[in-house]
């Protein structure tokens, strides 16, 4: 029996073909497809993007609340910068009005999240 | 370094307050991927330690959960509130604290669950004072060799299967053979001898109309001023069985820390393995002999291992373990048993048999032991207890001997005589533990023969006029003996002769 490779080798073998601008999706898809694990894909991008961090490739999701502004996605960018000097910076934003203002920043595992939303549900959680 | 504007200090204050507020820093998250049988598996929170606290944030619930088991790809962490509220994709944070519960004095009095709430419909527990669940045991410098006596107030337990304080003594018998009663008569002797000793008993999967029986009776005994209760019932998660034993050690210790003496009795650690293994295996980690996991001896000793008596320099305090294991048909060699037996500084070994022949507590001289507890017994007891086992011993092999033959001679007779005496003696009701001159009288009496001629019905009742007689009249003789001073030839005198007058009046 084939020995079950965890999602963390798949990711590491997958970051460096994208470092080394080797093609490696059909062959992931493959793979995953025959070792019945297709279920596991959005788990193992995951894994990709934070295995790119130590490639020096950051992808980070911003959430906010309305269309994100030239100036805050300029102010999002120097923070990561600052995080993680010398990388490449890719940023997917998203909008979600739930928010109601403020910014959710999601990069290499770690969340930022300065909404007026989670500020709400703090205070509700602290019965202040 | 800009300069502070002194007259403006307040407000410098409050701006930098509010600027640290708003630049809340990046923190890790991790999101639920799978949630069912208590369990969360966690994807992402690489930096979380083992047995560190996670929170699961689900809607505006926050679900608190510690994880347990850390692998490659995913966390295995133990949710300790609703699990019906926690769905995939639940984001988890890592809440920066191992588990802790409250300790200290205000819990005194309380029934509380592992988590330090309470059972009884009283207040919330107001105290300043958490004690980490997890916790390495002191080391080797930082303990001292057994030295003071924890009385139970039982007479064959205290004479002859001697329990010192720091000691761990396991308790250990088939179903219905008075385990419990043990523990329980020995947290009241805490508090009739005024030991000043705390008591902690922990409830592993009891029936909670048991907990409430007991909880009344130590209130009706004035104990339960000196006493924490641990309640889990079987119908809690196995996540809280599991974490009882370790959360109550932590509030033992907070006594055993700040120079005092606490009682731990686990009732018992066979629920709690069982609630273990149910975890272990929820958790996919692999069985081993009888389906535990192969820790299972850890997951004890660790435990155990905190019962300790400290040095001098970290103020004498102690922690004495009383766990209790329930075994099947008196298989005292499953798995379970023996690893608790071999952690342990000695077994109480309950037989059904006897039992059923009336002798209470049913305990077996031969299989029971008490590796460290010899060097804390009093002088007192010491002075009397010496012959004890070696006597009960002979009269077994004799009494045996003598079922076949009807013929005996008069040394034989004599010596049977006196076991069956002395067995009778060690009958002990519950609820009614022995202080220690009581125990040094009677045990002196019978085995020195002064009740040879009292009809063996009738040993109990004569013990308890002796012991009438004796405090009526010699009251400060007998303080002495409390104190723990073996008795001086004057005073074995004296109480020889009222033996002597009392067994007149029970001759056969």
């Amino acid at each position: 029996m084939a020995v079950r490779l965890s999602r963390r080798k798949l990711a590491d073998y997958a970051a460096d073909a994208i470092a080394n601008k080797r093609p490696f999706i059909n062959q992931l898809a493959a793979y995953l497809v025959t070792t019945k694990r297709t279920k596991e894909a959005s788990l193992i991008v995951r894994d990709i993007e934070l295995a790119l961090v130590e490639r020096g490739i950051v992808i980070a999701d911003v959430t906010v609340a309305r269309e994100l502004s030239a100036r805050l996605s300029e102010s999002v960018n120097r923070f990561i910068a600052d995080k993680f000097p010398k990388s490449k910076i890719y940023l997917r934003t998203s909008q979600e009005p739930k928010l109601i203002s403020g910014l959710i920043l999601h990069v290499n595992g770690q969340e930022l999240d300065n909404t007026v939303r989670r500020r709400l549900t703090n205070l509700k959680a602290s019965k202040v | 370094m800009s300069e502070i504007s002194v007259t403006e200090l307040s407000k410098e204050l409050r701006d930098a307050i509010a600027g640290l507020e708003a630049t809340e820093g990046l923190g890790d998250v991790g999101i639920v991927i799978r949630v069912g049988d208590g369990v969360a598996w966690v994807h992402g929170l690489t930096n979380a330690g083992f047995s560190e606290m996670l929170v699961i944030e689900s809607g505006d619930q926050k679900i608190e959960s510690f994880a347990l088991n850390l692998m490659e790809d995913e966390i295995g962490a133990v949710i300790l509130g609703d699990e019906s509220a926690v769905s995939a994709g639940d984001k988890v944070r890592l809440k920066g604290t191992l588990l802790e519960v409250p300790v200290g004095e205000a819990l005194l009095g309380r029934v509380v669950n592992p988590l330090g709430e309470p059972l009884d419909g009283g207040p919330a527990i107001e105290t300043k004072h958490t004690g980490l669940v997890e916790r390495e045991a002191i080391g080797v410098m930082g303990r001292k060799g057994v030295s003071e006596p924890l009385m139970t107030g039982i007479m064959a337990i205290d004479t002859m299967i001697p329990i010192g304080r720091g000691q761990r003594e396991l308790i250990i018998g088939d179903r219905q053979t008075g385990k419990t009663a043990i523990a329980v008569d020995t947290m009241i002797n805490q508090a009739k001898q005024k030991t000043g000793v705390v008591n902690i008993y922990v409830a592993i999967g009891q029936k909670l109309s048991k907990v409430a029986r007991l909880v009344e009776r130590l209130k009706d005994e004035g104990v339960m001023d000196q006493t924490i209760v641990v309640a889990t019932s079987p119908a809690d998660p196995a996540s809280l069985l599991y974490l009882a034993p370790y959360a109550a050690t932590a509030m033992g210790e907070y006594f055993r820390d700040n120079g005092g003496h606490a009682l731990m009795v686990y009732d018992d650690l066979t629920k709690h393995a069982v609630a273990y293994r149910q975890m272990s295996l929820l958790l996919r980690r692999p069985p081993g002999r009888e389906a535990f996991p192969g820790d299972v001896f850890y997951l004890h000793s660790r435990l155990l291992e905190r019962s300790a008596k400290l040095s001098d320099e970290l103020g004498g305090g102690s922690l004495t373990a009383l766990p209790i294991i329930e075994t099947q048909a008196g298989d005292i060699s499953a798995y379970v048993p023996t690893n608790v037996i071999s952690i342990t500084d000695g077994q109480i070994f309950l037989e059904t048999d006897l039992f059923y022949q009336g002798i209470r507590p049913a305990i077996s001289v031969g299989l029971s032991v008490s590796r460290v507890g010899g060097s804390a017994q009093t002088k007192a007891i010491k002075s009397v207890s010496s012959r004890l086992r070696l006597s009960l011993a002979q009269f077994r092999e004799l009494a045996g001997f003598a079922q076949f033959g009807s013929d005996l001679d008069d040394d034989t007779r004599k010596q049977i005589e006196r076991g069956q005496r002395l067995t009778e003696l060690l009958k002990q009701p519950q609820y009614q533990p022995l202080s220690i001159w009581q125990q040094v009288v009677s045990v002196y009496v019978v085995g020195n023969g002064f009740f040879d001629g009292v009809k063996v019905s009738s040993v109990r009742e004569a013990q308890e006029a002796l012991l009438t007689r004796l405090e009526t009249d010699y009251k400060s003789d007998l303080d002495q003996i409390n104190q723990g001073a073996a008795p001086t030839e004057e005073q074995l005198k004296k109480i020889e002769k009222v033996a002597a007058s009392v067994a007149k009046g029970f001759e056969n």
